[in-house]
């Protein structure tokens, strides 16, 4: 047993991907989800008053942060393994799920603040309909949610960064 | 520097005198008008109500001319041009006598009517076209459609079956009897449309076999040529319709030089409609009118002495405010401090006893945002397009604000990024070597750089949390000696103080244990943290009476600290938002390198990457940065001493929607 976790096999980097691609997929889908929800409450109020778009636009990209931490730290896991340069490094099976990890805050934060920013975003498209002059609170609102998915993106990535000091 | 300080004032005049001392008061906009409560205002309002009818009218009338005319407008081209979109420029005197002698009537009449035919056309043309489409199957029909389809002993039947259902269907019809003829089928799409001529009595039994299949029974309308004719005149009409409707676009082209003029007086008459409006608040007897509102303390004896000018006979009364009317709130500050008032703008305005939080949040949001963006060349790139923005493009004043607050912004950006080593997200070791130094661990470093933030993200992290920590006692401070000064100084030291003092203790601590203070002054600190304790419980509880409960509440206030705490902690998101920042144009960086390895087109294609993503990444972190921002001053720092809520003055003026006065 103690030879399949410390030896380097393949089986590390899988879980290195595992964790690079769960933070990808799952924040994206929070993301996809939230200005999903916040682009319908948009297309209502854009009918209404098309001269608001430009703010109805800046209002549904906000959801779209967490789709972007995801990526990110995808990123950056692809980037310190040695994938993306294509010269993958060795991994034992404990290395590869300590990476793996990484991917959690930001996939789990993201996927749930980006759904329910999506939602005060959308609550926020009553604010600018009534009130154009009010979309920095709309922003603000919304922008609470956020929080979350940027702790959860600050914490994936001091994980990532560990990458060196793990896998030497 | 503060809320402007307000005082209520009358203004006791002759009635006469009204509509001239309203006019200048619009112009000057220094007042904001009281709310009235009076029964009396009621009565008053019934008997202007006509004129307001008649104004509303108007108003809606040129709107609608306006609306109706401004897509034939030929469009200018050009930035300013989009900046500046409806709006006219002109001085009060041209808008005063284009009110006078403009006869924007017969524009209107004559807008109406082109609207009316421009409307009725296109309804025309369509149920035209519906005519010809039912036509068109039919084209082999010979006689004249006003023809009787029926004689004495036969009749027509004209049906539309399904393709697939025919060669049953006319096998059937022609079995029905001798007296049945197929005149026509005509194949269109997968439509069979068919005209049998038969004996009276049959006209049901083709019908059924029609309807069995499924099939549909038509009438022909009645019209005047044959079918083929028919088509033809509709192929006419429908080109007439196409040149009128030219025609009438031509016309409206003609008249939309109009829409200046036009543009002109509705905002004349949305001026004299808020002011017949705000005509309805006011007192009146049978020969005097009593003008009530806010007005800005300082500038009272000025409004004075201009409305001398206008008449003699008035009286300006210094009015106390009624029970629970709280006065409107505008801020003032130095002229480099306004941009914040944006800032300020969105979070909503301070109540009228309570500070104006612009000047204290003026440094702390701009270093946050630039903390949050981090990128030298992105912070340069922001500089230099708001400054030219400024610099080349006329924009409206309330725009100008953001403007040069994100070019204050991109300034503080560019030093952030140079400090952390961002440019564009480089590594040194591929940035020009005069741009780089080595530094003491032999790697090399951009100039001016001091921390790599991703090799280092902790201390990048301490910083923020020092710079949280900062503006939390900052908050606290400025709060009990607001407090201190304008309230009761007893209470203030009871209730806020603890905290300044804690906080700053607890401060001292940590930098004892960090090592930045000396280790010897650990102990007396500690003692003072006991006292710092001992002080908010018992000052915390000062509001209840049993002493238990004192104790209790002072107690619980303790847990106060934990509300500190996270908030400090909130100001990790300076690191977080700074990373994303550099990570995203690594990113961006990376992927072009790799197009950059397509043969031929790999140059361009990386150069497309790197302006694209880079742009991207700028638009969408500088917003992030702004909001970021934003909340660390609204949610961790107005909290500590800014309750918020005022109503912002609004003074009678003349508020436009197209026209740009020179003279104001």
């Amino acid at each position: 047993m103690d030879e399949v976790v410390t030896n380097p096999s393949f089986w590390g980097l899988a879980l290195a991907i595992a964790g690079a691609a769960f933070a990808c997929i799952v924040a994206g889908v929070g993301s996809s989800v939230g200005v999903g929800t916040a682009g319908q409450a948009g297309a209502g109020v854009t009918a209404e008053k098309p001269e608001l778009f430009g703010k109805v636009l800046i209002l549904e990209a906000l959801p779209a942060t967490q789709g972007i931490y995801g990526f990110l730290v995808a990123f950056l896991i692809l980037m310190f393994t040695g994938l993306l340069g294509g010269e993958p490094i060795n991994l034992t099976l404990a290395q590869g799920a300590l990476v793996g990890f990484a991917g959690l805050p930001v996939g789990l934060a993201g996927y749930y603040s980006g759904a329910h920013q999506g939602r005060v975003s959308a609550a926020g498209m009553g604010i600018i309909a009534k009130n154009p002059g009010d979309m920095g609170k709309a922003m603000v609102l919304s922008a609470m949610v956020e929080t979350y998915a940027v702790l959860g993106f600050l914490i994936s990535a001091l994980i990532v960064f560990a990458i060196p000091a793990i896998a030497a | 520097m503060a809320v402007v300080p307000m005082q209520k004032i009358g203004l006791l005049t002759h009635k006469e005198d009204k509509d001239e001392i309203l006019s200048f008061l619009q112009k000057l906009g220094v007042l904001h008008l009281a709310d009235t409560t009076i029964e009396g205002a009621t009565l008053q309002a019934a008997a202007l109500s006509d004129s307001i009818h008649d104004l509303s009218y108007k108003v809606a009338e040129l709107d609608f001319a306006i609306r109706f005319l401004a897509p034939f407008e030929s469009k200018k081209k050009g930035l300013q041009a989009v900046v500046d979109g409806d709006t006219v420029k002109c001085d009060s005197e041209e808008v005063a006598e284009l009110a006078k002698t403009y006869k924007f009537k017969s524009v209107i009449e004559e807008c109406k009517k082109l609207e009316e035919e421009m409307v009725e056309l296109p309804n025309e043309r369509k149920s035209l076209a519906d005519l010809q489409d039912k036509l068109r199957p039919w084209a082999h029909y010979r006689p004249k459609l006003s023809e009787s389809k029926q004689t004495e002993t036969s009749s027509s039947v004209f049906a539309v079956v399904s393709i697939k259902d025919w060669e049953v269907l006319k096998a059937e019809i022609l079995d029905l009897s001798k007296l049945v003829v197929l005149e026509m089928d005509n194949m269109l799409l997968n439509k069979v449309y068919i005209h049998v001529v038969c004996e009276k009595s049959l006209v049901t039994g083709v019908e059924g076999l029609v309807a069995q299949h499924k099939g549909e029974i038509l009438e022909l309308p009645t019209l005047d040529g044959t079918v083929t004719e028919e088509i033809q005149r509709i192929d006419r009409r429908f080109h007439e319709i196409d040149t009128r409707m030219k025609e009438l676009e031509a016309s409206s082209k003609k008249i939309a030089p109009e829409l200046r003029s036009l543009r002109i007086v509705y905002d004349h008459f949305k001026w004299q409609l808020a002011k017949v409006e705000a005509d309805k608040r006011f007192l009146e007897t049978d020969s005097t009118v009593l003008i009530s509102g806010w007005a800005p303390k300082k500038g009272l004896s000025k409004l004075k002495d201009d409305l001398n000018g206008v008449t003699t006979s008035f009286e300006l009364m210094e009015l106390k405010p009624e029970e629970g009317e709280s006065a409107p709130v505008l801020l003032a500050n130095k002229s480099w401090l306004k941009p914040f008032e944006a800032v300020t703008g969105i979070y909503g305005l301070p109540l009228p006893h309570e500070m104006d939080p612009t000047p204290y949040l003026a440094v702390f949001f701009i270093v946050f945002f630039g903390l949050a963006l981090t990128d030298a060349v992105y912070g340069l790139l922001m500089f230099a397009i708001m400054f030219s923005v400024l610099r080349f493009i006329k924009i409206p004043k309330d725009s100008q604000k953001m403007v040069r607050l994100l070019m204050y912004a991109g300034l503080v950006t560019f030093f952030a990024g140079a400090l952390f080593g961002g440019w564009a997200s480089l590594d040194a070791s591929q940035a020009p070597s005069w741009m780089t130094v080595t530094g003491a661990d032999g790697e090399p470093a951009f100039i001016g750089q001091k921390i790599n933030a991703i090799k280092n993200p902790m201390s990048v992290l301490i910083l923020s949390f020092i710079l949280g920590y900062i503006q939390v006692l900052f908050g606290v401070i400025i709060n009990f000696l607001h407090k201190f000064r304008t309230e009761s100084k007893k209470y203030a030291m009871i209730d806020e103080f603890p905290w300044v003092f804690i906080l700053t203790v607890i401060g001292l601590l940590v930098m004892v244990s960090a090592g930045v203070l000396p280790d010897f002054l650990a102990t007396p600190f500690k003692y003072l943290m006991y006292v710092a304790v001992a002080g908010i419980v018992l000052t915390q509880g000062r509001e209840k009476k049993n002493p238990i409960l004192k104790f209790l509440s002072g107690v619980l206030g303790l847990y106060n600290l934990v509300g500190y705490l996270s908030d400090v902690l909130s100001y990790s998101r300076l690191l977080a938002l700074g990373l994303a920042t550099s990570i995203i144009g690594l990113a961006v960086n990376t992927i072009a390198g790799m197009v950059n390895g397509v043969p031929y087109v790999g140059v361009i294609l990386a150069i497309i990457v790197l302006i694209g993503g880079h742009t991207f990444n700028l638009g969408i972190n500088a917003l992030g940065a702004f909001i970021h921002s934003g909340r660390l001053q609204f949610v961790e720092f107005f909290t500590k001493f800014l309750e918020g809520g005022g109503r912002a003055f609004s003074p009678l003026r003349r508020e436009s929607k197209f026209v740009r006065l020179e003279d104001q």
